[in-house]
């Protein structure tokens, strides 16, 4: 056999070395489900910066490697609480729901790792040691890494320390009182809140510790954060169990290094977000229905409501809308330059992508990461078509938008499991999709991409740049938006919003849930997947770095900030995300930073988006109007009247 | 010719057997009160009924078709609906969006017809509308029709179940404590409601009731559970004299004066 004992040991111990890593990362995710059923999406940022801190204490100190590995870690954990206090506590004491707090920490994560930029830059920087010597321990005749056994034993080590602390001290001992059950552990004098910051605490310092152990194997760069949600899929083979994911952790680093070296090394990245999603469908999808409402719309009424108009005035007002709307956007090729026009023709294409995903994450209540993998299996469809088979482009279009909503429908399931867990395996969808595009090289091409996509035309019109495209990218909006807004108002929208309100009385009701959840993937893909077509014809070229999780975060950025559950919202969040750092030019740069203040500040003060700014500043004209606000205390007044007419007819 | 024919039903959570061998009929337009000390099993026998618990053996049968492997939410449009002991409403949607999901499992437009809306979907539309705020009239919350549900009373959100519950015509309704926590007002509405739906005799209603008062007074027939187990059925008069019954209840009361 062609087998090579020295070969194979050096990679069970590299593999393992890799997995206590993972398992350290994933310590992190499993402590903080228990005691929170929170994902920490900047878990993997964490890791960046110890990472980035270690670096620089090796440098600047004279201090030891082992010395760092300890003060880096507690530095990263001292920043982690820090992070928990400042950001996420004033959103949790909101009783915000989960997808706030999810949203929140995926801003935390893209913010941590633009301030690694700016100090540490974006070139990777090499680790100034190794860890231990470089060189290889000769053990039974059998050659291993120095370097990977002292990453075995200091995660060891750690891992021993995270145990002691559990079982010996009252700090542990009260976490897990209060992870097994909060409510009574706080009746004992277990406050949940310090829990929270020292889970956040803990995490941390596992992140950091991670971080430090792993520089050396790599460079040190903003890129080391994917290994955050990578190690996620420890902490789900270890059923999210704090032993479990000791063992979750090595199991993973072996799959990685095994399936890597004897079955395809380009998708060795994708292997881990493969293990999390088939283990979250094997084990999470929940058995029983939960009831209970997300609270997402945070009490909006519609304009016609706010303004007490009939329905005669309300269409009547929605018409003047539309019309002010249509003769403004008809004007703006004349009131702009080329470039402008061009970048709100780039706004639009992503604004159809983002109504897609408001209805997915506003209407439906899951969470979709990974959005601008449909985004890419759009635009790939229609460049093939058009530049190989010499389709049409409306044909190809549609087709774009078919094959974007198969694949929805094929990962459908995922949209069954909890919020949290939606969130990172449509993450690990994306992820995996991009590997695809890199490495799928007879379709896609590669890294080279497709190029020579030709602009659209219907019959013998061709929409070149400039005002042609735009108008041909607002007609395909209008369209998808009145589609989508019909949709919602229609039976099964209803039912679909019911299924996010409440679950067990929408089944009940009739709701098949499962499958209306699905359908609002498929359609909010079919979407993205027209928006991908257009994108494609509008730049003449893709390749996959255009279809990253920057992207997929783009879109949700613009879904949260304009506004959960308004497909209007959607629109302004697109001009927003996209217009406001183009406006900061010179901070070209940051712009992805300024996404992650946006993510994190709009969670802390308005979680209901510009969108609800709008209907704010509307309410609060209407109130100076002197229009008796009708109060629920005086309606509830009124019911009682209602109820009793004779005895209160008698009583006055 | 029964509405409902339960033929030894067995439910187990893990280890814990919560029904064993419950058989019960139901008969059209009956009325049937099931009762039972806490724990005994009664919202366990709803939740099975409607499909979210599956039973371990026996059967359930409904107007004529076996449906014990039958999906929750088919139960709908076959004629079952159900309120649910701890309200669940759709806090965020109005007092009418609420019924007019009540009406989901009778009326059959998708995705296709919501968008391009053809007369047909129209049609259904506006049926399902009208159909809405009668239910909502027929409660008394027609004032209500515009205000989401999470902000009504306790007692608003009850009776908005029960018109979400009403809405469909359904053949069965399994009403689970519909009197919990309801004001004398809204405790004379429920009385009224089910006084009306007992004259119009179409629908048969399961109702499981702490409110001994009120069972014995509207029910047709009652079963008694306990520990998962029947241990009384009949008319109200037999029941109230059954020995079992009497030993069960006070059986739980004694413990309560114990403790
Ligand atoms: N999801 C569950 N998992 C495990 N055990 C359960 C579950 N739901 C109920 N039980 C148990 O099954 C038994 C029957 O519960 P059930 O809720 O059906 O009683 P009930 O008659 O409706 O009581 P109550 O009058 O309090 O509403 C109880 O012992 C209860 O603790
Ligand atoms: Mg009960």
């Amino acid at each position: 056999m062609g087998i090579d004992l020295h070969i194979v040991t050096q990679q069970v111990v590299g593999g393992l070395a890799v997995g206590c890593v993972y398992a350290l990362i994933a310590l992190g995710f499993t402590m903080m489900l228990r005691a929170t059923e929170l994902v920490n999406f900047a878990q993997g940022e964490l890791v960046m910066s110890g990472a980035f801190i270690g670096y620089t204490l090796l440098v600047v100190t004279p201090l030891p490697y082992l010395a760092v590995f300890i003060v880096a870690s507690i530095l990263t954990g001292i920043l982690g609480m820090l992070i928990e206090r400042v950001a996420l506590r004033p959103i949790r004491m909101r009783q915000s729901p989960l997808l706030n707090l999810i949203i929140a920490t995926i801003g935390i994560g893209i913010c941590l790792r633009l301030v690694s930029q700016l100090i540490w830059g974006a070139a990777p920087l090499r680790y100034p040691v190794s860890v231990g010597q470089v060189g290889h321990l000769v053990v039974a005749g059998l050659p291993m890494s120095i370097q990977h056994i002292w990453i075995i034993a200091l995660a060891i080590l750690s891992m021993l320390g995270l145990h002691y602390f559990f079982e010996r001290t009252l700090p542990g001992i009260a976490w897990r009182a209060s992870a097994y059950d909060s409510y009574t552990a706080e009746i004992l004098g277990v406050s949940f809140d310090r829990v929270v910051t020292m889970t956040f605490g803990i995490s941390s310092m596992l992140a950091g510790a991670a971080g430090v152990l792993i520089a050396p194997l790599f460079f040190v760069a903003q890129d080391l954060w994917l290994q955050g949600p990578r190690s996620f899929a420890g902490a789900a083979l270890g059923q999210f169990h704090i032993l479990g994911t000791m063992i979750g952790g090595p199991i993973l680093g072996l799959l990685e290094t095994f399936a890597a070296g004897y079955i395809s090394s380009a998708y060795k990245n994708g292997i881990a977000f493969g293990v999390t999603i088939i283990v979250l469908m094997l084990v999470a999808i929940p058995r029983m229905p939960r009831g209970g409402s997300l609270v997402f719309r945070y009490g909006r009424q519609s304009i016609a409501d706010l303004f007490e108009l009939n329905d005669k005035q309300a269409a009547r007002l929605r018409y003047a809308m539309s019309a002010a709307l249509g003769v403004l956007a008809f004007l703006l090729p004349l009131l702009l330059d080329t470039y402008e026009v061009y970048l709100v023709t780039l706004i639009l294409i992503y604004a159809t992508g983002a109504l897609g995903l408001q209805l997915v994450i506003g209407y439906a209540g899951a969470i979709i990461v990974g959005h601008a993998a449909f985004l890419g299996i759009g635009a790939y469809t229609s460049a093939i078509l058009t530049v190989y088979l010499g389709v049409p482009f409306l044909p190809a279009m549609i087709a774009a938008a078919i094959v974007a909503a198969a694949f929805a429908l094929l990962f459908g399931p995922i949209l069954r499991l909890p919020t949290h867990f939606c969130a990172i395996a449509t993450l690990g969808f994306g992820e995996i999709m991009h590997l695809v595009f890199i490495n799928w090289k007879a379709v896609t091409n590669g890294m080279s991409g497709i190029s020579g996509i030709r602009k659209p035309s219907i019959g013998s019109f061709v929409f070149g740049e400039g005002a042609p495209f735009y108008f041909l990218t607002i007609a395909v909006l209008v369209v998808v938006f009145v589609a989508l807004q019909r949709l919602i108002k229609s039976r099964y929208g209803r039912g679909l919003i019911a299924a996010r309100e409440n679950e067990l009385a929408a089944i009940s009701m009739g709701v098949n849930v499962a499958w209306y959840r699905t359908l609002s993937f498929c359609i909010a893909a079919g979407c993205a997947g027209i928006a991908g077509s257009l994108y494609a014809h509008f730049f003449s070229y893709i390749s996959p770095d255009s279809f990253t999780i920057l992207q997929s975060i783009a879109f949700l950025t613009m879904v949260v900030i304009g506004g959960l559950g308004s497909f209007a919202g959607a629109v302004i969040g697109a001009f927003f995300v996209l217009g406001v750092p183009e406006m900061l030019r010179t901070l070209a740069e940051y712009r992805i930073l300024i996404f992650g203040l946006l993510l994190v500040a709009f969670m802390m003060f308005l979680p209901g988006g510009l969108a609800d700014l709008v209907h704010r500043l509307l309410s609060a004209f209407r109130r100076k109007e002197g229009t008796p606000d009708v109060s629920a205390a005086s309606s509830e007044q009124n019911e009682i009247l209602a109820a009793n007419p004779v005895k209160n007819n008698v009583s006055s | 010719m029964s509405v409902l024919k339960i033929d030894d039903l067995t439910v187990n959570y893990g280890a814990l057997t919560a029904l064993s061998n419950v058989s019960l009929e139901i008969g059209n337009g009956e009325i049937h009160g099931l009762i039972g000390p806490n724990g005994s099993g009664k919202t366990t026998l709803c939740n099975a009924i409607t499909g979210f618990l599956r039973q371990k053996s026996g059967e359930v049968v409904f107007n004529g078709q076996k449906i014990s492997s039958t999906r929750a939410y088919n139960m709908a449009s076959l004629g079952i609906s159900r309120t649910f002991q701890d309200l669940q409403v759709f806090s965020e949607m109005t007092g009418l969006e609420n019924v007019m999901v009540g009406y989901h499992g009778k009326s059959r437009s998708g995705v296709i017809g919501g968008i391009f809306r053809p007369p047909r979907v129209v049609r259904e539309d506006s049926e399902i509308r009208d159909r809405a705020y009668e239910a909502l009239e027929s409660v008394r919350l027609a004032h209500l029709a515009n205000r989401p549900a999470n902000r009504m009373s306790f007692g608003q959100q009850r009776m908005l179940e029960l018109a979400r519950a009403l809405v469909s015509d359904p053949l069965l309704i399994l009403l689970d404590e519909p009197a919990a926590g309801l004001s004398p007002v809204m405790y004379e509405r429920l009385t009224e409601i089910l006084g009306n739906l007992r004259s119009h005799g179409k629908t048969s209603i399961l109702l499981i009731e702490h409110v001994i008062r009120l069972v014995m007074s509207i029910s047709d027939r009652i079963t008694v559970l306990d520990h998962g187990e029947k241990i009384a059925e009949g008319t109200p008069e037999v029941v109230r004299k059954d020995p079992n019954v009497i030993e069960a209840y006070l059986g739980k009361a004694m413990k309560y004066v114990d403790a």
